[in-house]
């Protein structure tokens, strides 16, 4: 069950989002949390594949006021999303164990 | 068509922004050397440069609210300014057409070929709402040109992850097709 570093970040913004979580959102929540901006095509193209495996599930919202009425694509996360989503992060966190990385990143106050 | 209005006391001109449809001063009801008028508010104009609140502005110009301004090359100004826009932005500033055909096709192709039907055309839909919300924002900042101009940077970059897929897509079909090929000539002897 691999999950890229883009998927992991896309499974933890469509969480924090939901019921929010759409291709703004989400990209923005990326941008303020992890530092970098992916497009939106980036996102929703990810998130297309992420549903193909079952690991969010999207609905479609309202049509926009604007004339054609497109409408916006909403996503939460399933259950094997977040079955995923913990595995992935437990394999992160174990490799990184014992590193002695230059800036490690600690607890406030673990210093003291 | 953006609207404008005078509030009840007959003081201030308001006009409706083009994001939020929120009421803006756009001009006051002043004392000038000629008696009282109301007076345009350049500094608002300016500001929201290219955006829906100008055609309130050129509506409300052309209706005559701009009148007594002290000094003739004041009035001038304003008129100018005021012409441009109106020639520039008669109608509500809209996304490039190509750049938005490209997206919806790319996405479209781009999609899963899952079961449900018109996938692509969702997200597709999705993405170009969304590239939209980001252009109107854009416009309200930076003006239609620079807007347009991110809107094809933004088109461009949401382009490729769905055009990735499609190819990724045909090569395995190249792929499929090449590995049938050599078992057709090994079965047939050849």
């Amino acid at each position: 069950m691999n999950l890229t570093q883009l998927d992991q970040h896309l499974l933890m913004a469509v969480m924090a989002l939901a019921p929010n979580a759409y291709g703004i959102t989400v990209m923005e929540h990326i941008e303020r949390r992890a530092g970098y901006k992916p497009s939106v095509g980036a996102v929703y193209a990810a998130l297309d594949k992420l549903e193909e495996k079952g690991f969010v599930s999207s609905r479609k919202g309202e049509p926009s006021k604007r004339p054609g009425g497109r409408r916006k694509l909403f996503f939460t996360i399933t259950a094997p999303g977040e079955r995923a989503l913990n595995e992935s992060l437990r394999a992160t966190k174990a490799l990184a164990r014992g590193l002695r990385l230059k800036e490690a990143f600690r607890p406030m106050g673990a210093l003291a | 068509m953006t609207k404008y209005h005078i509030d009840e006391n007959g003081r201030t001109i308001l006009a409706e922004t083009f994001r939020n449809h929120e009421w803006k001063k756009i001009g006051e009801w002043v004392k000038t050397s000629r008696g009282m008028a109301y007076l345009l508010d350049e500094k608002v104009v300016l500001e929201t440069f290219k955006s829906r609140v100008w055609e309130a502005y050129y509506k409300a110009a052309q209706d005559g609210f701009y009148k007594a301004p002290e000094d003739g090359l004041k009035l001038k100004a304003h008129r100018q300014i005021v012409d441009e826009a109106g020639e520039e932005e008669s109608a509500a500033p809209s996304p490039p057409r190509l750049a938005e055909f490209l997206v919806g096709l790319c996405a479209g192709r781009g999609a899963r070929r899952g079961t449900q039907r018109g996938r692509g055309r969702a997200l597709a839909d999705a993405t170009l709402d969304d590239l939209q919300d980001l252009f109107e924002r854009d416009c309200e900042k930076v003006g239609v040109k620079r807007a347009r101009m991110r809107y094809w940077a933004a088109a461009l970059r949401s382009s490729w992850p769905f055009l990735r897929v499609a190819l990724g897509r045909l090569m395995a079909a190249a792929g499929l097709l090449k590995v049938g090929a050599g078992l057709w000539k090994f079965l047939s002897g050849g």
